[in-house]
């Protein structure tokens, strides 16, 4: 279980930065992988320490990059683009499942998203972190760490500074406290006792008024769930160029 | 085998009644819920709107201090401001657009004009109230997005069959989306 949220982390940091590299070969390596492996270890410690989540997405650019809203039109402004992969977009583990950014119900996941053409960065807080990370902070964390790194060309470094400085402000969590840790387990599903299949209902409708409906062939829609799978943002954050 | 007829029409005529009564309730409760998760993302919307106005003033009286020519946006914002509030005290829906619209259009001037002030774009209070005031702005947007996608849902619920059926007769209106300014997509002129 554990294993799966830290893969989570190392595979989100790891196949986006990869990802970007095979898009387009002329920026293949755009930060080395020594730098890729600190990311990730700093980000599954942040993980283990304080179970926020840090994801970096990098696109080449924020045209053509193939991340489409419900209406499937490319999103092409960064700050909407960082706000639909931080709710939406599922991000794929290496063991095939499909996760958000931070946990579900706490909202502590942060993203730093990139656009290298543009030269744009975004720093995209969870609700649950905006209280730790305000608009400002992490808009210095970006001019202090980022900006001047990225515009000497040390983008693994500058990217490892911000990780580490953003990491730093998220509150240590008592990782012991399985009350804390409750959601951390939740997820995986381990947690979670079934409902008796007779006390079932949706929306206070018992499920054999449900199966008669079915039986009859008259579905209503009341299955969409947009739910994710992940914490949720709104907008909080930063943005800016470098 | 008179008797038979009578119960096999007497157990149809309960399903159907059955049937019946199923889609009414649930076609209600999924409407309440619908309705209610849009009024409850408005409420967010209003959240936002609300911190964009706590904050103007600290960025007005932040940016007093250096802008000299460009008082005049400073003053509308601030007018605007105090426009937008008389109009959600008194609840009328076309002057909190009309403030809210105006207002829309004269922050992002204000942001751009920033840059043109070297002295204030140094100031590190100017610049963090500026930071914030982004945040907000890209916040009453994304809280926009969510309103019209739920209010949507809603719409598409009551206009669909079977919710088509009763939802007029509920008292179920459709709820009015959330139109980006024309003016405020037209870039400010500097």
């Amino acid at each position: 279980m554990r294993v799966s949220a830290r893969k989570t982390l190392v595979v989100s940091v790891l196949c986006l930065a990869v990802f970007s590299a095979l898009v387009l070969p002329a920026k293949a390596y755009f930060i080395e992988s020594d730098w890729v492996t600190k990311i990730e270890d700093y980000a599954i410690d942040v993980d283990a320490n304080t179970t926020a989540e840090i994801v970096v997405y990098v696109v080449p650019s924020l045209s053509g990059h193939g991340v489409t809203d419900k209406q499937g039109r490319e999103i092409n402004d960064i700050v909407a683009l960082g706000v639909y992969i931080f709710n939406e977009l599922p991000l794929e583990t290496l063991d095939g499942t499909q996760v958000g950014i931070g946990k579900a119900g706490k909202d502590n996941g942060i993203l730093v998203l990139l656009a290298l053409d543009e030269q744009q960065w975004r720093i995209e807080v969870g609700y649950g972190l905006e209280g730790d990370i305000t608009d400002v902070e992490s808009n210095r964390i970006a001019q202090d760490y980022l900006v001047p790194a990225f515009q000497q060309g040390n983008y693994g470094e500058g990217l490892y500074d911000t990780v580490v400085a953003l990491g730093s402000e998220v509150p240590f969590v008592n990782s012991t406290d399985s009350s804390v840790r409750g959601y951390y387990y939740y997820e995986s599903g381990a947690v979670s006792a079934p409902e008796p299949w007779w006390a079932w209902n949706l929306y206070g409708l018992p499920w054999w008024a449900i199966l008669l409906l079915a039986l009859l062939g008259i579905f209503v829609p009341v299955f969409g769930n947009r739910q994710g799978r992940g914490g949720g943002s709104g907008g909080g954050g930063s943005t800016g160029r470098w | 085998m008179v008797r038979l007829v009578v119960i096999g029409v007497a157990i149809t005529a309960l399903i159907v009644v059955g049937v019946f009564a199923g889609i009414y309730i649930v076609t209600y409760n999924n409407l309440v819920g619908l309705e209610a998760s849009a009024d409850a993302q408005w409420a967010n919307v209003e959240t936002q709107l609300q911190r964009r106005y706590d904050l103007i003033p600290n960025v007005v009286d932040a940016a007093r201090q250096y802008m000299t020519y460009e008082g005049s946006i400073l003053e509308n914002i601030t007018r605007l401001r105090s426009q937008w509030a008389a109009a959600v005290q008194s609840g009328n829906v076309g002057e909190i657009n009309n403030a809210t619209g105006q207002l829309e259009t004269q922050i992002p001037q204000f942001i751009l004009s920033v840059e043109a002030y070297p002295d204030l774009k140094a100031s590190q209070v100017v610049e963090d109230l500026i930071v914030e005031l982004e945040g907000t702005e890209n916040r009453i947007s994304v809280e926009r997005v969510r309103y019209n996608d739920v209010a949507r849902d809603f719409n598409v619920a009551i206009k669909a069959f079977p919710g088509y059926l009763f939802a007029a007769g509920w008292g179920f209106v459709p709820k009015a989306y959330f139109e980006a300014n024309v003016s405020a997509t037209v870039p400010p002129q500097v």
